[in-house]
């Protein structure tokens, strides 16, 4: 029994001390030669490089979300091991977050003080990035020259009080996409898409009278976003500049609902989805669904469009015959309104490796890497010398993309909460197409909370 | 030994130590065996109360004092704004509509979880074929973890090509495809359904544990006394149950309240803010307004509400089986 105890007690004692020497030890603390060397042997260990003294090897980590998403992983992981190859000191280690869940994760990891070193964004995540002082200002560590070669929308979207904060990676311009079998159903021309906007929404109609296919699923004329999601409200503001509307003025005062505009488009949007000419409460994920399984008319999506469909209906390149691309048909306003959102790269503040996140940066912009995201995923460049380069513009789906570029308006994201509102804005077409209330109502509902947001 | 008058100080404090060493060998001497044993425990203990500290207890702490301030994510400025934060949220229709959205979803669903885990319970105490095999299968949905139900039930409750709509209409309930997740007035009632779902097995073994513990030899007497079927039930197991019900009452109460997995995965709040509950406005307030000091102040009014009704429940069921 004595001895029992007198195992037991110095048992005790030890997990205390344990406990206490845990509480006490600090990751970075690098006090004497015994803990630098224990640490050496930690990193010799671990699978993952880590810088040693000398500076030979150095692990970054990109947090990302196309490293996590069926169409574009292979892209990512050609891209990475070519940067590993040109640069064999430099390890990447991917921090893969599901898109949803992206800007809020990286958000916390940075002020938890576990920043990646570099980290993908877009308009409405950089914004955010930016409030919250995660980026670093990008042309500090890459340079003016690169900065000076930004395409002049991209740039003045990632310039916060006079300083380039993201670099520019690859713009996405919403364009429309047809499924030409659909159309030939119907009793459309299968090669002549839409051209005006009061067109398009005739030839959704006839589409959807179709009913359903072959195995009883029902078939839609388009695709507009219903869900409640962020996404769901930059395609919103898309199609309000259709109808001639815009989100802020230039003094960056909100006047979404100034005009006719917005109640247009949720009148719009509301009778195509009570008239089962578009499916209720889809997100951007279903529709591609829909629109690769052949169910779905006409869809605006980015350019990346092509790989996913090419993935999600398991037919590969042989789908691209069912299908074609064109400029979004113009509206109220007489040229083809839409929106380009744009995948950014940020240096991260906190992060431990800048020089090296710089070269990685540079390196995603490169024409290396661009030539191998746009052979895989279709995707554009928003550096000047790369966009132009003649690989970039080999066929006519690049060039569907590169037209629509022209008449694209960037997102207006400067406001950290333009995520938040946009979501806000997505209860909008909930409200006119679910509760059934007017236009009108849901306005009055809605944007109060979103100017509430922008403190107006 | 006093200290007398007259005597120098080194000599008093000499004194002093003196008395003080002798008191502590004293005291080690009288400790009588269960004190010996009530220190060795305290010990054995202390390391679980440093890592609950840890854990638990600091960010307590630390989330409390952040209520009370002015803090966002979007700058690094700390400022005290006394009750700002809840004065705010107390003010806010936002807040009602989460917390009515909480209670109606943690009411309904514990009352479901009950009544239907009491009923399984029931059955698979009697003497019925492949008792076993029922028991195990009906295991199965506690068994999945919380996010892989939700992503399972998004493909059963998709508008298009679920299984739940095909399985109505094609049953002539209904006539048309409803969105369940899209819908208003559906969206609620589709995750209460999904945490029924889930948690009804776990009701039902500690249910089953606890008729278990009844023994046969009641029931005899109450048969001998004429009682039967109904009787039976509302006379011998229902009384003798009632511990059981009011602990897994509580534990699925405080459980159902803290839901964010089904919310945040089946309709992320939405649509409309229908299933906007308490754990969805946190987050909100917390990561997507970036407003951590108020969204503090909603998880600390949530523990209130909680540690409130947890005391007033736990007496009341000990009141109700003193009589």
């Amino acid at each position: 029994m004595k001895m029992w105890k007198k195992i037991a007690q110095g048992i005790s004692a030890v997990s205390l001390l344990a406990i206490l020497a845990a509480c006490g030890s600090n990751g970075n603390s690098t006090t004497g030669p015994s803990n630098s060397a224990s640490q050496q042997s930690t990193s010799s260990a671990s699978p993952s490089a880590k810088e040693t003294p000398t500076g030979e090897t150095v692990e970054i980590t990109f947090a990302n979300w196309i490293s996590v998403e069926e169409g574009t992983k292979e892209a990512y992981n050609q891209l990475i091991a070519d940067f590993e190859a040109k640069n064999p000191n430099i390890k990447v280690k991917s921090l893969g977050i599901p898109f949803q869940q992206f800007k809020d994760q990286v958000l916390v990891n940075s002020a938890g003080g576990n920043a990646p070193d570099v980290s993908m964004a877009n308009q409405n995540f950089t914004a955010a990035f930016v409030g919250a002082k995660v980026a670093a200002p990008i042309e500090d560590w890459v340079g003016a020259e690169i900065v000076s070669d930004i395409v002049e929308g991209s740039k003045s979207g990632v310039t916060y009080n006079g300083k380039v904060m993201a670099m520019p990676w690859a713009p996405h311009p919403n364009a429309l996409f047809w499924n030409k079998a659909l159309f030939q159903k119907a009793g459309l021309s299968p090669e002549k898409p839409p051209a005006t906007w009061d067109e398009m929404t005739e030839m959704a109609k006839k589409i959807a009278a179709l009913g359903k296919d072959e195995a009883g699923n029902p078939i839609y004329g388009i695709g507009e976003n219903a869900a409640t999601d962020s996404y769901t409200g930059n395609m919103l503001l898309r199609a309000t500049l259709t109808y001639g509307g815009k989100f802020i003025d230039e003094k960056g005062t909100i006047v979404w609902d100034q005009g006719t505009a917005l109640g247009d488009t949720l009148n719009h949007i509301k009778d195509l989805i009570s008239s089962k000419v578009s499916p209720k409460g889809s997100d951007m994920k279903s529709l591609r669904g829909m629109f690769a399984n052949g169910t779905l008319g006409m869809l605006i999506d980015g350019d990346f469009g092509r790989t996913n469909f090419r993935k999600m209906s398991g037919k590969g390149e042989a789908f691209d015959k069912e299908w074609g691309v064109t400029v979004v048909p113009a509206g109220k306003t007489g040229r083809s309104e839409t929106v380009f959102t744009e995948h950014q790269l940020i240096i991260t503040e906190g992060g431990k490796n800048k020089e090296a996140a710089a070269k990685f940066v540079t390196y995603l912009v490169s024409k290396d890497a661009m030539l191998i995201y746009h052979r895989l995923n279709g995707v554009m460049s928003s550096l000047k010398s790369v966009s132009s380069l003649p690989e970039m513009n080999e066929d006519e789906y690049a060039n569907v993309f590169n037209e629509q570029m022209k008449t694209a308006s960037p997102l207006p994201a400067s406001n950290p909460k333009f995520d938040n509102a946009m979501k806000q804005a997505s209860d909008m077409i909930v409200i006119t197409t679910d509760a059934n209330k007017s236009a009108e109502e849901a306005i009055t509902l809605v944007m109060p909370k979103i100017k509430e947001l922008y403190n107006q | 030994m006093v200290a007398r008058r007259g005597q120098s100080v080194e000599a008093v404090l000499s004194l002093i130590k003196k008395q003080t060493m002798d008191g502590v060998k004293d005291m080690s001497f009288r400790l009588s065996r269960q004190q010996k044993n009530m220190i060795f425990a305290a010990v054995l203990l202390l390391p679980v109360f440093i890592i609950m500290m840890l854990t638990i207890i600091s960010p307590l702490i630390s989330a409390i004092s952040l209520s009370f301030s002015d803090y966002s994510l979007m700058s690094p400025d700390r400022s005290w704004n006394s009750f700002g934060n809840y004065i705010e949220l107390l003010r806010s229709s936002e807040f009602y509509h989460s917390l009515k959205i909480t209670l109606t979803y943690v009411g309904t669903t514990v009352v479901i979880d009950l009544l239907l885990g009491l009923l399984m319970a029931v059955l698979l105490n009697r003497n019925i074929r492949m008792r076993r095999f029922l028991r195990s299968i009906f295991m199965i949905p506690w068994a999945i973890p919380t996010i892989v139900t939700a992503l399972i039930f998004l493909w059963i409750y998709q508008p298009d090509y679920g299984v739940l709509n095909y399985m109505l209409t094609s049953l002539g309930i209904m006539d048309t495809n409803i969105s369940w997740l899209q819908s208003m007035d559906w969206a609620l009632a589709a995750i209460i359904v999904v945490a029924v779902f889930r948690q009804t097995p776990l009701v039902c073994v500690m249910l089953l544990a606890g008729l278990q513990n009844i023994s046969a030899s009641l029931y005899e007497a109450a048969k001998i006394d004429g009682a039967s079927g109904w009787k039976l039930f509302l006379h011998v197991t229902l009384p003798l149950l009632k511990p059981v019900i009011s602990s897994v009452t509580l534990i699925m109460i405080v459980n159902n309240f803290q839901m964010f997995t089904l919310f945040f995965t089946l309709t992320n709040g939405g649509p409309a803010g229908s299933t906007s509950s308490l754990a969805i406005l946190t987050y909100e307030t917390a990561f997507s307004k970036y407003e951590l000091g108020k969204g503090s102040a909603i998880g600390v009014i949530w523990l209130a509400l909680l540690f409130v009704f947890s005391v007033l429940f736990t007496r009341y069921m000990n009141r109700n089986s003193e009589h």
